[in-house]
């Protein structure tokens, strides 16, 4: 079983990654291109969300976009589907470990 | 004349004739070695240009995690290797110059390029501000960094070809180089 904190580091490095594609896409663009926030190390997909879908999944914290079949089981659950992307809600200790690293990221 | 002084004459003789008859070849031969000399010169410098390549492009590979392990050693034009907090400084600058040109760029080029530049900004800027932050994902920024300008190659080749792409392209490519020997030097300090 790979490390739930490393997994969850990974998948916040991506997402905030994403949020300075959104920052810097600002107003100017309806839909963006955004890495995959899957916790695959591998992974360098990307997929194509509207800004209006983004920031609505931004609102939730534990929740994050990934590329359709990117779904980690053990540390998240799917609760949208769209045929472009999922939106995944982290669980448990991985929802912990979430809100551990937005509150270091908020202390440096 | 004696006849041993008249045998050593002929010989002398036959030897100079030899000797003339011959120098066409031999000059033929030592231009011909000379020649070989010169490819086996030409060939051995390619060769340590491939393997210099190769090494870089391994050390690359493994800065893009397709390698396990990093290579034994470093290229030899990186033989003076700076200091890993030195590399990874021109590494953060590099970063930082990226996502500006990149974000400069984005207003000139087309839907896919302008894809392509907000994706790079977007990593290259978090890996400059981590940086300076000492955030403790800064390798892994920097590891990104590399793997989403590689993965946008094609694009950033689309994006140099027009004139107002052409510092965003570069200062790309420069922080895909400069992000990955910052990797490989934090890698080889770590190891020391």
């Amino acid at each position: 079983m790979p490390d739930i904190d490393a997994t969850v580091r990974r998948e916040l490095l991506f997402r905030e990654v994403n949020e300075r594609i959104f920052d810097i896409a600002g107003s100017e663009s309806d839909e963006l291109e955004i890495l995959c926030e899957c916790g695959d190390d591998s992974c360098i997909s990307t997929l194509v969300i509207t800004v209006g879908d983004y920031r609505r999944v931004r609102q939730e914290t534990s929740r994050f976009v990934v590329c359709l079949g990117h779904e980690l089981g053990h540390v998240e659950r799917v609760i949208e589907r769209t045929p472009a992307h999922l939106v995944v809600e982290k669980i448990g200790r991985a929802r912990e470990v979430v809100n551990r690293g937005l509150a270091e990221r908020d202390a440096l | 004349m004696d006849d041993h002084a008249r045998v050593m004459r002929e010989f002398a003789v036959s030897v100079v004739r030899h000797v003339a008859e011959t120098r066409a070849t031999r000059v033929h031969l030592v231009a011909e070695a000379r020649a070989q000399r010169r490819r086996g010169r030409r060939l051995r410098d390619q060769a340590l240009a491939v393997r210099e390549r190769n090494l870089a492009l391994s050390w690359h590979l493994w800065s893009l995690m397709a390698l396990p392990e990093p290579p034994s050693t470093i290229p030899l034009s990186w033989d003076a290797p700076h200091a890993a907090q030195e590399q990874l400084d021109r590494a953060f600058a590099s970063a930082e110059e990226c996502a500006k040109e990149c974000a400069r760029a984005l207003q000139a080029v087309d839907r896919n390029s302008r894809r392509a530049l907000l994706s790079i900004s977007g990593v290259c800027s978090l890996a400059a501000e981590g940086g300076r932050a000492s955030h403790p994902d800064t390798l892994a920024a920097l590891g990104l960094c590399v793997r989403v300008i590689e993965s946008n190659r094609n694009a950033l080749d689309q994006v140099g070809s027009v004139s107002a792409g052409v510092l965003a392209a570069s200062a790309a490519r420069r922080c895909a180089q400069e992000c990955a020997r910052a990797l490989a030097a934090s890698y080889v300090e770590a190891e020391d």
